[in-house]
C-alpha cells in the first residue's frame, strides 16, 4: 500500500493538471449553448476517435474485466467482455450515420424519441437513459474510491469529493468542448500508460508464458474457450452492454459533434478496436490474480488491485493511480454533461421562449446538481450491480424498438412500447436478481423458469426485436422520417428568410414544438 | 476442449500490447501533427 498523502498528492495534482486544461481550451471557444451541449461538427477524426476512448474506458475497466476473468469464467468471459464493449461503439458506425442523416441539428436521444414516437416513449426513454447514466456515473466514483482506498487508504468521501469537485470546474464551465478536449489528452496519456504498464507488468510476472504456465496448474479451466460458465457469461454480456449504450447520450453528443458522416464512421470504428486489447489485458490481471492464489470468496472485483499491491513497486502503484483517476475523469466529464444535455435540449419545450442564457444556466445548475448527487452517492460505497443490471435489463429490452424507428417508416409508439414491455417480462421471467418480487406475483410467480442471465438479457433483446418488426409489419401507419430533420432544429435562434423579408424564429418553435398532428 | 495453446495466449497478449500503443501512435501522429494541435 502507498502513502495516502502521496496517493492524494498526486491524485489531486492530477485532477488539477486535466481541470487547467480544460479550463485553458473552452476559453472564449463556448459562446452558445449549442457549443456547450453540442459542439456541432467541430471535432475531427483524432479528437472524435480519443473521446470516444476516454469516455467509454472509465475505472471500471480495472475492475469488470480482471473480474469477468478470475470469477466469471476466464478467457471467454473477457472475450465477451472486450467484443460486448466493442460491439456498441461500430454499431454506431450504421446507428451515428443515419441520427446526422435524419437528425442534423440534434442534440439528444429523448428529443429524437419524442419526435418520432410520442410523449409516452419519451418518457419511458428518459427513465431508462437517466437511470442508466446515473448509476454507470455512481460506479465509477465508488469504484475509483474503493480502489483509491485499497491502494492508498484513501476515505472513500474524500475522493469521490475531491473528483466531482474538479470535474464539475471544467465541465460546467467548458461544457463538451472541454470534456472532448481533456479526452484527448486523457487518451494520449491512458494509451501508452497502459501499453507500456501492462507490458512491465507482464514482464515482472515473469513473462505471458509464465502467467500462461501459472494459470494452467491452479486454474486449467480459465484458459478453455469453451468453458461454458465463460461462454454463457461472454454472451450475455454483449446483449447487456450493447443495449444499455445505445442509451449513452454521451455518445449520441460525439455523433453530432465530430465534423462529417465519414468521421463518425472511421472514429467509431477504430474506437471499438482499440478497446478490445484494452480489456483483453485488463482481464488478463484477473486470470493472473486466480493463477497467483490471490483471490479469496468476493474480492475477485479488485483481482487487478491484489496483483498489483503483491507484485509492484510503490512507483507503478502510482502510475495506475494516474491511470484510474484519468479513466474515471474521462467518463464522469462526459456523463455529466450528457445528463445536463438531456434536460437541457427538452427545455424549450418547458419553458416559455428561453433565451441562450437561460439554457445555458440551466445546463451548467444541472451539472452542478449531478455533481452533488455523484458525490454524495459515489462517497457511500454501495454496490451497485443490482442497479447496473437492472439498467441493462430495462435497456436490453428497449434498444431495438428504439433504434427500430430510425430506419423504419412503420415503426409507431404503441408497436414499440408493446415490444419493450414484451421484451421487460421475458426478461424479468428469467432474471436472476429482484426474484423474490417476481416471484411474489401470483400465478405467475410460481411458474417461473430457472433464473439465467443468459436467457434474461437474450430473451429480452431478441423478444422485444421480434414483436417491434411484428408489430411494424401489421402497422398500416407510415412516418415521414424527413420529418425528424424539420422538426428538431438548433437550440439557437436562427434567422430565416423568407420571400426576401429576414424572418426570426423563436427557440420554442424550432425544437420538437408540439408534436400533435405530425405522426400520420 | 482444453486450454489454449501457450503460443496462442502469449500472441494475443503482446498483439494486444502491440495494437493499443499502435494506436497510441496513430493518434498522436493525428491530433498533434496531422491536424496541427487542436481546432
Amino acid at each position: 500500500m502507498v502513502s495516502t498523502t502521496l496517493a492524494l498528492g498526486v491524485t489531486t495534482a492530477t485532477l488539477a493538471l486535466v481541470t487547467a486544461l480544460g479550463l485553458w481550451y473552452a476559453r472564449g471557444r463556448v459562446d452558445s449553448i449549442e457549443e456547450y451541449l453540442t459542439a456541432r461538427n467541430s471535432t475531427g477524426r483524432g479528437m472524435t476517435t480519443a473521446t470516444l476512448i476516454a469516455s467509454s474506458m472509465g475505472a471500471w475497466i480495472l475492475f469488470s474485466p480482471a473480474e469477468a476473468g478470475a470469477a466469471f469464467g476466464g478467457l471467454p468471459a473477457i472475450a465477451g467482455y472486450a467484443i460486448g464493449s466493442a460491439l456498441p461503439l461500430w454499431l454506431f458506425v450504421s446507428v451515428g450515420t443515419r441520427i446526422r442523416e435524419l437528425i442534423p441539428e440534434g442534440h439528444s436521444l429523448t428529443e429524437y424519441v419524442l419526435a418520432r414516437y410520442g410523449r409516452r416513449m419519451y418518457a419511458y426513454v428518459l427513465v431508462i437513459t437517466v437511470f442508466y447514466l446515473f448509476v454507470f456515473l455512481a460506479a465509477e466514483i465508488t469504484g475509483i474510491a474503493s480502489a483509491l482506498g485499497l491502494v492508498a487508504g484513501i476515505p472513500n468521501w474524500q475522493t469521490a469529493t475531491l473528483i466531482g469537485l474538479f470535474v464539475l470546474v471544467y465541465t460546467g464551465y467548458g461544457g463538451l468542448v472541454a470534456s472532448i478536449f481533456t479526452d484527448t489528452i486523457q487518451t494520449l496519456v491512458i494509451l501508452p500508460l497502459l501499453a507500456i504498464g501492462f507490458a512491465g507488468a507482464i514482464i515482472s510476472l515473469g513473462g505471458a508464458r509464465e502467467i500462461y504456465h501459472t494459470v494452467t496448474q491452479s486454474s486449467p479451466h480459465l484458459l478453455n474457450p469453451a468453458y461454458p460458465p465463460g461462454v454463457e457469461f461472454g454472451v450475455y454480456v454483449v446483449f447487456a452492454v450493447l443495449g444499455a449504450n445505445m442509451f449513452n447520450q454521451g455518445q449520441w453528443q460525439r455523433v453530432f459533434a465530430a465534423e462529417d458522416t465519414q468521421t463518425v464512421r472511421r472514429a467509431f470504428a477504430l474506437a471499438g478496436l482499440t478497446v478490445v486489447p484494452m480489456i483483453f489485458l485488463a482481464g488478463l490481471f484477473g486470470l493472473a490474480a486466480s493463477g497467483m492464489g490471490l483471490l479469496d470468496t468476493g474480492n475477485a472485483s479488485v483481482a487487478f488491485f491484489l496483483v498489483l499491491n503483491r507484485a509492484f513497486p510503490e512507483w507503478v502503484t502510482l502510475v495506475v493511480v494516474v491511470l484510474a483517476v484519468l479513466l474515471v475523469m474521462s467518463t464522469a466529464d462526459t456523463l455529466f454533461n450528457a445528463l445536463a444535455s438531456i434536460v437541457t435540449a427538452d427545455l424549450p419545450r418547458l419553458l416559455d421562449d428561453p433565451d441562450h442564457e437561460t439554457l445555458t444556466l440551466v445546463a451548467r445548475g444541472f451539472t452542478l446538481v449531478v455533481a452533488i448527487a455523484t458525490i454524495v452517492v459515489g462517497a457511500q460505497g454501495y454496490s451497485v450491480l443490482t442497479l447496473f443490471l437492472l439498467a441493462d435489463l430495462l435497456a436490453a429490452a428497449t434498444f431495438v424498438p428504439f433504434l427500430h424507428g430510425l430506419y423504419s417508416r412503420r415503426a409507431t409508439e404503441n408497436g414499440a412500447l408493446v415490444a419493450s414491455i414484451v421484451g421487460l417480462v421475458v426478461g424479468f421471467v428469467y432474471f436472476p436478481m429482484l426474484r423474490e418480487f417476481v416471484a411474489a406475483i401470483p400465478i405467475f410467480g410460481t411458474m417461473l423458469p430457472p433464473p439465467s442471465f443468459l436467457w434474461s438479457f437474450l430473451g429480452a433483446t431478441v423478444s422485444s426485436g421480434v414483436v417491434a418488426l411484428l408489430a411494424a409489419r401489421i402497422s398500416e401507419t407510415r412516418f415521414d422520417l424527413d420529418r425528424l430533420g424539420r422538426e428538431i432544429r438548433s437550440l439557437e435562434q436562427t434567422t430565416v428568410t423568407d420571400g426576401g423579408e429576414v424572418v426570426s424564429e423563436d427557440i420554442g418553435e424550432m425544437v420538437t414544438g408540439d408534436l400533435e398532428g405530425v405522426r400520420n | 476442449m482444453a486450454a489454449i495453446l501457450p503460443t496462442t495466449f502469449v500472441a494475443l497478449v503482446w498483439s494486444s500490447v502491440a495494437l493499443v500503443f499502435l494506436v497510441f501512435c496513430y493518434e498522436l501522429y493525428v491530433v498533434v501533427v496531422r491536424d496541427a494541435g487542436f481546432r
